[in-house]
């Protein structure tokens, strides 16, 4: 517990970061708004991330999901929001933080991985190479959205 | 075996925990079990297809096998049986069946304890070659997934860069610049941390972010952390088999720092889980032992026979050190006489289409001890065979007996209903999926190019998806519990043909007559079912 007040603490310190707990008595459900990258069709979006904490924190990773149906992405679950990135699984390690994590996920949107696609569709377009048909098909998700 | 000792930790072979190690009797590189099994094989499939011949569709007449002696002629079929009861099984019927046809199997048996002893081996070998410590080497093997070849390659190729890369030696020694960086920064390249257990008085951990007397870990790269945070951190990589490294940088942890920091042999777990994942990887010619719970592997080296093998439609049959015998091509158990593509195809469909029917929907069902026909009355699943009084449950066709006081409910069902439930949601999401997907793309032509090719992946999908639709599920469901009654049927059969004793025979006249009879029906089922899947197309006859 310790460590997730030290991290609250700090993020909390600075105050450009959209990370926040769901209460601050509360420190298992975390949100965070990450602003589309420039020069992605995810341009001018925000997303928000749900982030929940397990019992054994930071020795497991954070449980980190898009909201349901809003992320378009080759490694993101459409219908869960469920993400599909290695330091989420596997690649974990606990001197790794939230903001860390956070940090990689607005990474993932400029950097998608078609090794391992959770959306099919996308992932098809992208290992054709078709990066117009890719981006044209994100955007149209997003449009559809609003 | 003198330079080894020298400077480095002994490793030994019993890294790797088993209950089953004392069983293990053949050491790994000279027991080239020349099967007999084979022979013995070779011999019920020609029982098997003496019955079949009349009428078969595989191309099992591919053996020149003389039905002679097995006709079976269901009118005056009494003194046929009386012939055959009065041979006794001949060697030079073995043998006759062997010639000419598959070669023989040349596999051992091994657990992980003796392929890892095997490892442990090659690294004396390699010693020489590689002249660091052999727990060094170890790690580089893990890393390599035990292959050695890969591993040498890249060794000779760059070995200073290997060693950083796999956490062996740390980045510092770069010499011509360590002068200026250790001006520059002398905590990073500076003092060296000496690897291993410290006490600290007041340390503040950055993992826990606690701050206590505690005792600490660390490697040379001095990422200190405390003990619980090390431990918990090692527990949770031990089951994946790669080499684990430092939180913070790729330095890696071996054996002994493994053991040091959980206090006993945990190194055994992740080697064994290493182990584990090499015979994944080498699963062409490594296969385990399909039988729940059974530790033994079958090794296979040369595999270049398993063609000549397919060609046959004969079946790769090996035997574990348990006696369990499965089929090495596709893992599944004896299923003589159909080949494995035949087989597969069956096990697939029975799975595939258990979505869409209730299983439970027949109404009679054999005896699974006698093969009577058991009608089902009511709701219970308490089955009693009229005919031999054998208890069993309707569900699972296992002995009634440890369904115990859950009388009307099969525990094994309930299991399967959930997963089907949840195996048809996920279809019918997909099914939706697709047709959300088809519905985008016709309204918006984002690129004619495009859609044509995600038309023609859903098309294809679709078709597929109705094209399996058609074949039954029950038509899969009873051939894959065809082959398995069948099997053990002709099983039971060929045991009651070693059966030597003239008076013996006599006695058992009686159970070998029903039992060929009973083979030979649900031979004759089966191929029904066979020549209907080749019919739909489902599967294909092979050359
Ligand atoms: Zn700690
Ligand atoms: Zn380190
Ligand atoms: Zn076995
Ligand atoms: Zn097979
Ligand atoms: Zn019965
Ligand atoms: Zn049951």
């Amino acid at each position: 517990m310790s460590r997730l007040i030290k991290e609250y603490k700090t993020i909390n310190a600075q105050d450009d970061i959209l990370l926040f707990p769901e209460t601050a008595d509360n420190l298992n459900n975390w949100t965070a708004m990450i602003t589309g990258p420039p020069n992605t069709p995810y341009e001018g979006h925000d997303f928000k991330l749900y982030i929940s904490i397990p019992d054994a924190y930071p020795n497991s990773p954070p449980m980190v999901k898009f909201h349901r149906e809003a992320m378009p992405h080759v490694n993101v679950n459409y219908e869960t929001g469920e993400i599909c990135l290695d330091i989420l699984k596997g690649e974990w390690s606990p001197v790794y933080n939230l903001l860390y994590t956070v940090q990689s996920i607005e990474r993932l949107l400029s950097e998608p991985n078609a090794d391992s696609p959770l959306n099919l569709e996308l992932g098809i377009l992208m290992r054709e190479g078709d990066k117009t048909a890719y981006d044209s098909l994100v955007r149209y998700y997003l449009q559809r959205q609003k | 075996m003198t330079q080894m000792k020298s400077k480095t930790t002994p490793i030994t072979s019993d890294y790797i925990d088993d209950p089953n190690y004392e069983k293990v009797h053949n050491p790994i590189f000279d027991s080239e079990n020349i099967s007999s099994f084979t022979l013995t094989e070779i011999t019920d499939h020609k029982t098997d297809s003496g019955v079949l011949s009349q009428d078969s569709e595989f191309e099992i007449e591919d053996f020149a096998y003389s039905d002679d002696e097995f006709v079976y002629d269901d009118e005056e079929n009494n003194e046929t049986y009386d012939s055959m009861l009065s041979q006794p099984i001949k060697q030079i019927t073995k043998k006759e069946m062997s010639e000419g046809s598959v070669p023989n199997l040349n596999y051992e048996v091994l657990t992980t304890q003796n392929i890892f002893k095997n490892m442990l081996s090659r690294l004396d070998h390699l010693q020489p070659v590689f002249n660091i410590p052999r727990e060094d080497i170890l790690l580089l093997m893990q890393h390599y997934d035990w292959n050695e070849e890969r591993l040498l390659e890249n060794w000779t190729e760059r070995m200073d860069e290997l060693l950083v890369e796999i956490g062996v030696s740390q980045k510092t020694s770069a010499v011509a610049t360590s002068l200026e960086k250790k001006a520059e920064n002398p905590d990073i390249s500076g003092v060296k941390t000496k690897r291993g257990i410290a006490f600290k008085q007041s340390f503040e951990c950055i993992i826990c972010c606690e701050d206590k007397d505690t005792q600490t870990f660390s490697l040379e790269c001095g990422h200190e952390y405390c003990i619980d945070c090390y431990r918990h951190y090692i527990e949770n990589k031990l089951h994946n088999g790669n080499v684990i490294t430092c939180m913070d940088c790729s330095l890696a942890l071996k054996n002994i720092d493994i053991d040091t920091v959980m206090g006993h042999d945990s190194s055994k777990k992740l080697m064994a889980s290493s182990i584990k994942s090499f015979i994944q990887k080498h699963n062409k010619n490594y296969k385990w032992c399909p039988y729940a719970d059974c530790k033994c592997i079958i090794h296979l080296k040369d595999t270049s026979s398993l063609a000549e093998y397919t060609r046959l439609h004969f079946s790769p049959f090996v035997k574990c050190d348990a006696e369990h015998r499965f089929c090495f091509n596709c893992g599944f158990e004896t299923h003589a006489p159909a080949d494995c593509n035949v087989t597969n195809a069956w096990v697939k469909k029975a799975k595939k289409e258990s979505e869409n029917l209730n299983w439970v929907m027949s109404h009679t069902k054999e005896c699974p001890k006698c093969g009577v026909n058991i009608e089902k009355d009511g709701g219970c699943n308490h089955m009693k065979c009229s005919s031999c009084k054998y208890e069993f449950c309707w569900i699972c066709e296992g002995d009634w007996a440890p369904h115990g006081k859950s009388f009307y409910q099969c525990t094994l069902y309930t299991n399967d209903e959930k997963s089907k439930k949840k195996e048809s949601e996920d279809l019918s999401k997909i099914m939706k999926k697709y047709t959300f997907y088809y519905r985008v793309f016709n309204e918006h032509e984002i690129s004619a190019k495009l859609d044509w090719k995600l038309g023609q992946t859903i098309g294809s999908k679709v078709r597929a998806l109705q094209e399996k639709m058609d074949v039954s599920w029950i038509e899969g469901q009873f051939l894959t519990d065809s082959i398995k009654i069948l099997n053990e049927a002709v099983e039971d059969l060929s045991e009651l043909l070693q059966i030597k004793d003239p008076e013996q025979i006599m006695k058992n006249k009686l159970e070998f007559y029903n039992k060929s009879g009973y083979v030979e029906n649900r031979m004759y089922a089966l191929m029904e079912c066979g020549r209907d899947l080749l019919c739909k197309g489902i599967c294909k006859p092979t050359d």
